[in-house]
């Protein structure tokens, strides 16, 4: 019945005004540093997060890493990263408990791991992860983060469990990082300052009715003010920034970026959503980056590998021999480019530190065995931020403990350790909120974590 | 600035869809003034004023009840928004808000000519397409791309074509006085060229690609809702068809009921490419053996069961189309009701739901409140939920007498 109980039009307007406030979200606590002083604070230490998310999870018999500790194998997936083998751990184990085995709705709680109710009733999301980061780590870059998506949805959700709305053409993302504004700058501030008065009365006129409002209205309202905020947020840091030029990209580099792709060469498309993150933490133009690499629905086949079918379709194998090669090929192709990306990090140098080491990024899935909707032991590497203090370099399973080993060749055990926890406690928010920590965030728990992840602090 | 401060009187009314106070108004006028201040024409000052009205609270939120007194029933003004948001997904239209003005909202017979004037105005199509769209689940239709190489016939054209057959087919019911009856089984449909292909019916029953009523001939295995293309694939996962999915469509859409969810911790599905082929059905039979499964699966499954002779995307099919070794299976679309009443196609399962009208007549009128309230229904609207259905079977379950019978009960003034 809820699904009739939305207010669809409201949901319209909102987004129009969430829209303007959309393209950045904003902190809170900004108000509590002197602007000085948290530009000095911030400049001295970038840190920053990327998380990037797979859809319909993996081929699990191909790609579980069977050995624990440092001295173990990368499977054939997995290959393309022994390169960077110093710089990551790859993670078995995890699970959100309150998403299990309710089909493709992880995607949306993978950074949030909010519950969905499992009778489809109404779903309401909770602040993702990235967010809290922005919120201490935004303060000092133009954008306090950036969302985007090759082909799936935004990953990130506001304190109110909004989804803050995903750039997926390229053009516009290089626009908004680095294209020159036509107007004049007193042109623009004008524009700013009249926003700032709209948004004052409009402000103080729902603040007015708020208190006297029952529970379930305020949070309707609370929704509105905290969209009005934002715009307010967003405007107060536009007008900061007015007087810095947009980062210069070098004319070659700027002709690459601004190429238009499409994922007819998926390759090549995916390099670019990648350069461009690349970029935006290069120029410090953002420290936080979330991209839906793909959507559970939506995911296209790779033509150049020779596989038309969507990754939603091969997940759903039904143990054909020749479905599971084609998901392992585009599971190898989907990693291939991540290492590409950590390439690019480790090249890029800020000083003699190559980006990689103060960028954490979260690379996975919020479905294991796709077939099934399984989602436990979810597919998750955590790469770089060495500064950041992590110690990479061995394989993290929270299985092997358990059941002593694996037997990929009994498929239907495995696909039982990729639908079940394993371990109840192997929570993603714990590594959520071992990243939370890791970037000054002030957080002793996230959702239902139960303790950080040790095993990978340095 | 009097000139001003009449455009902006006149913006807010019509913004707000009710009177406004002066006291609203010289708020508007302050961002007028300091814009003048900062020498901006007397234009923009006036339109920074308007953005302001067009992005406030009482604009963008439909407001019910007032600030500072409690009261259960709404206002004209809040009977003319409720009734416009209804029928036409926009604010009232200058005859509403005259009517609203001269406090005649409440009297039932204005309320009905009312009804009729909306639902007269092409302004209409979109309550049918909206409701329609929230009722079924259609944005569910293509949520999963079918894959190409089983389903090449499936493409974007296809995918709206059906989902614009099921739309024009609420809107057909309702504009042409028909019943309840008609959504559960019909011996006509709407569709365009396109869809009749997809169908597999004879040439030259439809011209072009306008959806247009057609009478299905007696072996078309289509009418009524049901076995719409978008209905039969809306559950689908873009591989395979889901009788189970299909079960709990029909469970909350036709009979109001959520069934609980599966427990968290069931074993995956064992695949088995190698085995001789059987069809989805056969498999999940065999895979609900465990009793705690079993006691829901009695009842939803018999409901997704009857509509085997569909595949992913709802064309018509004997056989299953599955891996293994030998034949393609025979489907079977028989099965047994919970009550005991027993079919053998979709076409006598439909047959058994209009023997059921009373529950369904029920089911609609709720799901028809929640959209008109946009609010759940509560244990206390329960007795005018049974009024508007004791209306609706008076007039034979016709969906416009429905309609009105909502707009004129006391429920539609409660908030």
């Amino acid at each position: 019945m809820s699904n009739l109980n939305m207010k669809r039009w409201q949901l319209g307007r909102r987004e129009v005004l969430r829209g303007l406030g959309a393209t950045i979200a904003l902190p809170f606590l900004d108000a509590m540093l002197p602007a000085s002083a948290r530009a000095a604070e911030a400049a001295a230490k970038p840190k920053r997060s990327v998380f990037l998310y797979i859809p319909n999870g993996v081929n699990t018999l191909t790609w579980q890493i069977e050995k624990a500790g440092a001295d173990y194998e990368f499977t054939k997936p997995l290959k393309s990263l022994e390169k960077h083998r110093a710089d990551i751990t790859p993670i078995s184990g995890l699970h959100h408990p309150m998403v299990l085995g309710k089909h493709h709705n992880c995607e949306k709680v993978w950074l949030t791991g909010a519950n969905v109710p499992g009778d489809g009733g109404a779903f309401r999301n909770t602040v993702s992860a990235d967010q809290l980061i922005a919120e201490v780590q935004g303060n000092a870059t133009r954008f306090s983060s950036l969302e985007m998506a090759i082909e799936g949805t935004s990953l990130a959700w506001s304190r109110d469990g909004i989804q803050i709305p995903a750039e997926r053409n390229t053009q516009q993302i290089f626009n908004m990082l680095f294209g020159v504004e036509r107007d004049s700058k007193e042109t623009i501030r004008r524009r700013l300052s009249r926003r700032g008065s709209i948004l004052d009365i409009v402000a103080d006129d729902a603040k007015r009715v708020n208190n006297k409002l029952g529970s379930e209205d305020r949070s309707k309202l609370d929704e509105y003010l905290t969209a009005v905020r934002q715009v307010e947020e967003r405007t107060r840091r536009a007008d900061e920034w007015l007087n810095v030029a947009k980062p210069a990209v070098p004319a070659s580099e700027a002709a690459r970026l601004q190429r238009k792709l499409s994922m007819a060469e998926a390759g090549e498309y995916y390099r670019l959503f990648y350069d461009l993150m690349v970029m935006a933490l290069r120029t410090d133009s953002t420290r936080v980056i979330t991209c839906g690499i793909g959507s559970e629905g939506h995911t296209s086949g790779i033509p150049e590998i020779g596989i038309l079918q969507t990754r939603h379709g091969l997940s759903h194998h039904n143990g054909d021999p020749e479905q599971l090669r084609r998901l392992t090929e585009t599971d190898t192709f989907l990693v291939g480019q991540f290492s590409y990306f950590l390439d690019q990090l480790k090249e890029h140098k800020e000083g003699d530190t190559p980006l990689l080491d103060t960028t954490q990024v979260l690379w996975g899935s919020g479905m294991a065995y796709g077939h099934s909707h399984g989602n436990a032991n979810l597919p998750t590497i955590l790469a770089g931020g060495k500064s950041l203090g992590y110690k990479h370099g061995t394989h993290l399973d929270f299985n092997l403990p358990r059941i002593g080993q694996y037997n990929v060749a009994d498929a239907t055990a495995h696909y039982q350790i990729c639908s079940r926890p394993v371990d109840t406690d192997a929570r993603v928010s714990n590594l959520l909120l071992t990243m939370l920590q890791r970037v000054d965030v002030k957080a002793d728990t996230f959702q239902d974590s139960v303790g950080v992840i040790s095993q990978i602090l340095s | 600035m009097q000139q001003a401060r009449e455009c902006l009187a006149t913006l807010a009314r019509r913004a707000f869809r009710r009177p406004v106070t002066d006291e609203e108004i010289s708020q508007y006028m302050r961002i007028v003034q300091s814009e003048l201040e900062a020498k901006e024409t007397f234009r923009n000052a006036v339109k920074a004023g308007m953005l302001a009205i067009l992005n406030s609270k009482s604009f963008l939120f439909i407001a019910e009840g007032d600030e500072n007194a409690s009261r259960q029933t709404l206002n004209d003004w809040e009977i003319a928004s409720r009734l416009s948001y209804l029928l036409w997904n926009t604010m009232p239209d200058a005859e509403l808000f005259a009517l609203a003005e001269q406090g005649k909202l409440r009297d039932k017979a204005v309320l009905e000519q009312q009804v009729a004037r909306l639902l007269a105005d092409a302004r209409s199509q979109r309550f049918t397409d909206s409701f329609a769209t929230q009722w079924l689940r259609l944005k569910k239709v293509g949520m999963f791309q079918p894959d190409r190489k089983l389903y090449p016939d499936y493409d974007k054209a296809a995918e709206s074509s059906m989902v614009g057959e099921t739309k024009a087919f609420f809107r057909e019911v309702l504009s042409s006085g028909l019943t309840l009856r008609e959504f559960l089984h019909s011996d006509w449909s709407m569709l365009n060229l396109r869809l009749a292909q997809f169908y597999g019916l004879p040439e030259g029953l439809v011209s072009d690609d306008d959806f247009q009523r057609v009478s299905l001939p007696a072996d078309s295995h289509r009418g009524g809702l049901l076995t719409q293309a978008a209905i039969l694939s809306l559950t689908s996962d873009g591989v395979r068809h889901r009788p189970v999915h299909r079960g709990v469509w029909v469970m909350e859409s036709i009979f109001g009921k959520s069934p609980p969810p599966p427990p968290a911790n069931v074993n995956p599905i064992p695949t088995n490419p190698t085995g001789p082929k059987a069809t989805l059905r056969q498999k999940l039979e065999a895979h609900i053996h465990d009793a705690n499964c079993a006691v829901c699966h009695a009842r939803i499954d018999p409901l997704g069961l009857a509509f085997e002779n569909y595949d992913a995307i709802g064309r018509w099919r004997t056989e299953e189309v599955t891996d293994g070794i030998g034949e393609n299976p025979k489907v079977s679309a028989a099965g047994k009701l919970p009550d005991g009443r027993t079919y053998q196609t979709a076409d006598e399962f439909k047959k058994l739901l209009v023997e059921d009208l009373d529950a369904f007549n029920h089911t609609f009128i709720e799901k028809l409140a929640t959209y008109a309230l946009r609010r759940s229904m509560s244990f206390d609207d329960r007795d005018h939920l049974k009024a508007i259905a004791a209306a609706s079977k008076a007039k034979d379950y016709r969906v416009t007498d429905i309609v009105t019978a909502l707009v004129t009960s006391d429920l539609f003034q409660k908030r």
